[in-house]
């Protein structure tokens, strides 16, 4: 049953949010008797909370304090992430690549871009093949280990038709961590689409039904929602001994600590750790390297729509219904460094006219939204490299109602970057186009949802914030257990590849915790 | 019989005056502002998406939510529009005046308003889904899993492996 530890309670490791890491990290650790105290900064949802309204399911879950943008993104909320118990596993669309061995290997395979910080990760497809394996049967994801996939739906006949059309060979329903069938207590797939509102069904996985139920089933495990974690507290040796938050009354409390573990979601891990400056951090704690908060990544992301000959109602099922992976490859005569796939989307009509004609108004406007029914969807998700410039930063003077300073995105699209939209943009109107669509479309200015690299992981102390299980190279018992720690971005999505790293840093965590060096 | 423009203005124009019946417990200065603010605004928000099968009511509830936001923009921009239409009635004007006229405020604050709650309100309504082809929630109707997610037909068939 659910655990209540004392403030006082110095055995305990503090995980700071309840997602992808965060809820991985607290099941490894709480089902192998590790006292684990989770502070989520959002509210806690029951299935009956869902609906399929994306406004009204993006006040109930969405991290809605302001956050400023500079650069190539929009200036107000630059990125878009959950606050609510589950994170951003409420919101995701469940695709799970895993990455590829060169995707680990960036620096080696396309050496250094210029103005990049490639580098290669401290480890290797072959070392995390162990825990994407776990991860996937955690989650149940569809086409590994035997688990069928998901069905075809319309929006996926018609990328899998042009697809083929264009010579593409590499194209499926995808890796999902969407039950195709009932397990696990979870329910198979109802086709209702808006999964990244929340599934209603239960059938796509998230930690708040999942790893969260698992963690308090034992004794080991207390969960605070409504609080937000305002300052790793450090003493005068450089050790982590407390965080500190705001309680949802409002009130400031301390847990003591023996381990805090950092899995905010990019945005919030940086601003946590740059917040916690002391005299001893001056440039915020374990950030000796300067490198906390620079290398921000998001994905080279564009979506593209295809008005076709016929109605195709891409709204009708899963999201994302199927992927094309015939583009992950390193490639250079294609005039870009790494790889992107193309996998399906589905919007909603109030969406796709903001999308696709910001401000547009009038008959024109009117009559081409006439043919929503007739768009397929695609969205490029593609490898972008990590630049020292694009930096996650405190406003130096306007702060929020926990008198935290809001945090300021800065992010330009590379070169590289442009040029593999722009490659990807062609690739997927010729899918279209080959089907006879009378019509594409393209946009990318998104917030995003994959945020990467500002605290990343490294052998180098010098130009690297954490250790290769997540561990920061300053404080000894602080971890890194987001998507902060990620070295380059592959073209993944990043969440299985979070978990499995979660998994192992458990391990690791668990026999520094036995050996007592922790 | 087809629905026309004029219709639907006609209908705005029924729905803002029993409007201002209903306000009548207000001071007459208010219940007449908001009755003819109702009206032109409902009347604007028509040519910002005109679909001339919505009923009337649809874009009347856009132009209160308009007025309830109720910012300083909002009562500059009334001006704007009267001024630029020289006191010629909205419903009266010729398309192409009508046209320029927003145009010439489209990157104001005021626009921003307007369009952004116009289509809030009209493209989450049910009645839209049917001219633009959508479903809407399905968690009440058991998903689309036996509701056509997998019913295309047109498409080329794909080879037998």
């Amino acid at each position: 049953m659910p655990a209540k530890f004392d403030l006082k309670d110095s055995s305990v490791v503090v995980i700071v949010g309840s997602g992808a890491g965060g809820g991985a990290l607290a099941r490894e650790l709480t089902t192998q008797g590790v006292k684990v105290v989770c502070l989520e900064a959002g509210r806690r949802l029951q299935l009956g909370d869902i609906e399929n309204d994306p406004p009204k399911m993006r006040q109930k879950m969405g991290w809605l304090d302001l956050r400023y943008g500079e650069g190539d993104v929009p200036r107000i909320n630059p990125v878009n992430t959950c606050k609510t118990v589950g994170g951003s596993t409420m919101h995701w669309t469940a695709n799970c690549p895993r990455f590829r061995d060169f995707e680990f290997r960036a620096l080696s395979t396309y050496g250094q871009l210029p103005d990049c910080n490639l580098a290669d990760w401290p480890l290797t497809l072959r070392e995390m093949d162990p825990y994407y394996s776990r991860a996937e049967l955690m989650l149940g994801v569809t086409g590994t280990h035997g688990i069928p996939r998901l069905p075809e739906s319309n929006n996926f006949m018609v990328m899998a038709a042009g697809a083929r059309k264009v010579g593409y060979k590499d194209f499926d329903t995808y890796n999902m961590a969407i039950n195709s069938q009932p397990r696990d207590g979870r329910p198979g797939c109802l086709q209702a689409g808006f999964c990244s509102s929340g599934c209603f069904a239960n059938a796509k996985w998230t930690t708040l039904f999942n790893h969260i139920p698992q963690a308090e089933a034992t004794d080991y495990f207390d969960l605070r929602p409504e609080c937000m974690a305002t300052h790793v507290v450090t003493d005068d040796k450089g050790v982590a001994t407390a965080v500190r938050y705001v309680d949802g009354e409002g009130t400031v409390h301390e847990q003591k600590a023996r381990v805090v573990c950092i899995a905010g979601n990019t945005v919030e891990t940086t601003r946590l750790l740059l917040n916690s400056a002391t005299s001893r951090f001056p440039g915020g704690l374990a950030n000796s390297s300067d490198q906390v908060g620079r290398n921000y990544m998001r994905h080279a992301m564009t979506m593209t729509a295809g008005v076709m000959p016929g109605e195709v109602h891409a709204y009708k099922g899963t999201q994302t219904a199927g992927v094309i992976r015939d583009e992950i490859r390193h490639d250079p005569s294609r005039g870009f460094a790494g790889g992107y796939q193309l996998h399906t989307l589905s919007f909603g009509p109030e969406q796709v006219a903001n999308i696709l004609s910001p401000g547009g108004w009038g008959k024109d406007f009117a009559t081409s939204l006439r043919r929503y029914r007739n768009l397929a969807f695609m969205i490029t998700t593609g490898e972008d490299p990590p630049q020292q410039g694009n930096r996650i930063t405190l406003h130096p003077t306007e702060k929020d109602r926990f008198d935290m300073p809001v945090a300021v995105v800065n992010y330009r699209l590379h070169p590289n970057t442009r040029a593999m939209i722009r490659h990807s943009q062609e690739r997927a109107a010729a899918v279209y186009r080959s089907l006879g669509a009378t019509d594409v479309f393209h946009a990318t200015e998104f917030a995003a949802t994959h945020n990467m690299g500002t605290a990343r992981m490294g052998n180098d102390a010098a130009t690297s914030v954490c250790n290769k299980w997540g561990q920061t190279h300053d404080v000894r018992n602080l971890f890194v257990s987001d998507g902060s720690l990620f070295v380059t971005s592959a073209c993944a999505n990043p969440t299985l590849t979070i978990i499995s790293l979660a998994l192992r840093q458990a391990e690791h965590l668990i026999a520094q915790l036995r050996s007592g060096s922790l | 019989m087809k629905t026309t423009r004029r219709q639907v203005l006609l209908g705005i124009s029924q729905l803002a005056a029993a409007a201002a019946l209903g306000a009548c417990g207000r001071s007459p200065r208010q219940a007449g502002a908001s009755h003819d603010d109702l009206e032109l605004l409902a009347s604007v928000a028509y040519d910002i998406l005109p679909y001339p099968e919505l009923p009337a009511a649809l874009y009347v509830q856009a132009a209160r939510q308009i007025l309830e936001s109720g910012g300083a923009d909002v009562a500059a921009g009334l001006e704007n529009v009267r001024q630029a239409s020289s006191g010629t009635p909205w419903k009266d004007l010729e398309e192409t005046i009508r046209i320029d006229i927003l145009k010439s405020m489209q990157d104001s604050a005021f626009f921003r308003t307007l369009r952004g709650t116009t289509l809030q309100v009209l493209l989450r309504d049910p009645a839209t889904y049917a001219i633009v082809g959508y479903g809407g929630s399905a968690m009440e109707h058991g998903g689309y899993i036996n509701r056509g997610f997998n019913d295309i037909a047109w498409l080329p068939a794909a080879p037998k492996n």
